[in-house]
């Protein structure tokens, strides 16, 4: 009798011990998918506009990869580089539609299709197009996919994906704390200035 | 009448000294003043264009063109010092005072290890992480987040530049080669 009291007791403490340490190993697991640092940069950049939902044309201006990495939570649909490209460099300009945009890489490699802006500026180069991009890349603008490019970029992309993490939009009226933070933004991608 | 004469005398001599010293603080930089020992100086750093390479190659805003960077480098393309009053992008050519801000950043890294190299004419770079970072683990130097962006080889400029500034060695010509980024 007192040992099967003992068998039970010893049963329920393992149990015990096994919800212990399954606990801990699901809320490590849990823990080591989040990056808060990324978290509280994409709850900074807001909620979607009213009555759209996640596309191709979404969020321009935004740094397409803080969602569109591994562990992002648009991770389902990585992408290796992506940004907005605007017709003009006023703030409020309109996307620029159908640039084709051209890398290289240091490598000498380059996506397997270069992307085109859709609509609102938008481009993007899948990962799986360009799996095994190597740093530094230069780009160029083309209106005309067979012509000479239309922009250059003047600086290499050293480690960025998300052009517009650098090329953050352009804004009127801005604080202090916006000038201020100007400094360290090239500005809205853009290709022509004036309005 | 004599106690007055020699107290404006040694007023005098005070003042000349304060003037002296003052002058003398006023045209260098701390860094430049021999506390770590002798390190080469911001003339070098900015004639030789070694401030332009590191700019063009090391200063993007996705990299030491960033606020919280210890190396934190200022130029045109990148980060700047100070914005425009309407808060649209400055393109105007890097400044006196940020090329002056870059040399600080890259001599206040490792000053020590700095003047160790500098004053060894390049022959004790061990642990000297300007020198090791950029060439990555891949070219036998130590980590970089941004990968190996140097070779240490006669046929890199870049090298070739950063090498021989703190070697005491630099090249002008080949820091303008560095910072051309090719088509």
């Amino acid at each position: 009798m007192k040992s099967r009291h003992q068998n039970r007791r010893n049963t329920l403490r393992s149990l015990t011990a096994l919800a212990f340490v399954a606990t801990v190993v699901v809320a490590s697991g849990l823990g080591g998918c989040t990056d808060p640092v990324r978290d509280a940069e994409i709850e900074a950049l807001g909620p979607e506009e009213p009555g759209v939902t996640p596309n191709a044309e979404h969020r321009p201006g935004q740094p397409c990869l803080h969602c569109h990495t591994k562990g992002g939570p648009a991770s389902n649909k990585p992408f290796a580089i992506a940004g907005t490209i605007y017709e003009t460099d006023q703030p409020g300009s309109k996307g620029a539609d159908g640039i084709t945009v051209q890398f290289v890489d240091s490598a000498g490699g380059a996506p397997r299709e270069s992307p085109q802006t859709g609509p609102s500026g938008n481009f993007y180069v899948p990962l799986q197009d360009w799996p095994d991009l190597r740093y530094p890349v230069r780009v160029g603008l083309y209106e005309d996919p067979n012509g000479p490019p239309t922009v250059i970029m003047k600086s290499l992309i050293n480690r960025e994906g998300s052009c517009n993490f650098c090329h953050r939009p352009n804004l009127s009226d801005m604080t202090d704390d916006e000038i201020d933070d100007s400094r360290s933004s090239a500005g809205q991608i853009f290709m022509r200035s004036g309005g | 009448m004599m106690i007055a004469r020699s107290k404006l005398h040694s007023f005098l001599v005070a003042l000349a000294t304060s003037v002296v010293i003052a002058a003398a603080a006023s045209c260098s930089l701390p860094t430049e003043s021999g506390e770590f020992g002798d390190l080469p100086d911001r003339a070098s750093f900015v004639d030789n264009k070694v401030s332009l390479f590191m700019e063009v190659r090391c200063g993007g805003l996705d990299c030491h063109g960033q606020d919280g960077r210890p190396l934190r480098i200022y130029g045109q393309t990148g980060l700047r010092l100070k914005a425009k009053a309407d808060g649209s992008r400055d393109n105007s050519p890097t400044t006196d005072e940020e090329r002056t801000e870059n040399y600080r950043s890259v001599v206040g890294l490792e000053p020590e290890a700095l003047a160790e190299c500098f004053e060894s004419k390049g022959e004790i770079i061990d642990t000297f992480q300007l020198l090791k970072k950029p060439l990555g683990i891949e070219n036998g130097g130590i980590r970089h987040k941004g990968g190996p962006v140097l070779r240490a080889t006669q046929s890199d400029p870049g090298w070739q530049c950063l090498y021989g500034w703190v070697s005491d060695n630099v090249d002008a010509a080949q820091c303008e080669q560095a910072a051309k980024i090719m088509p």
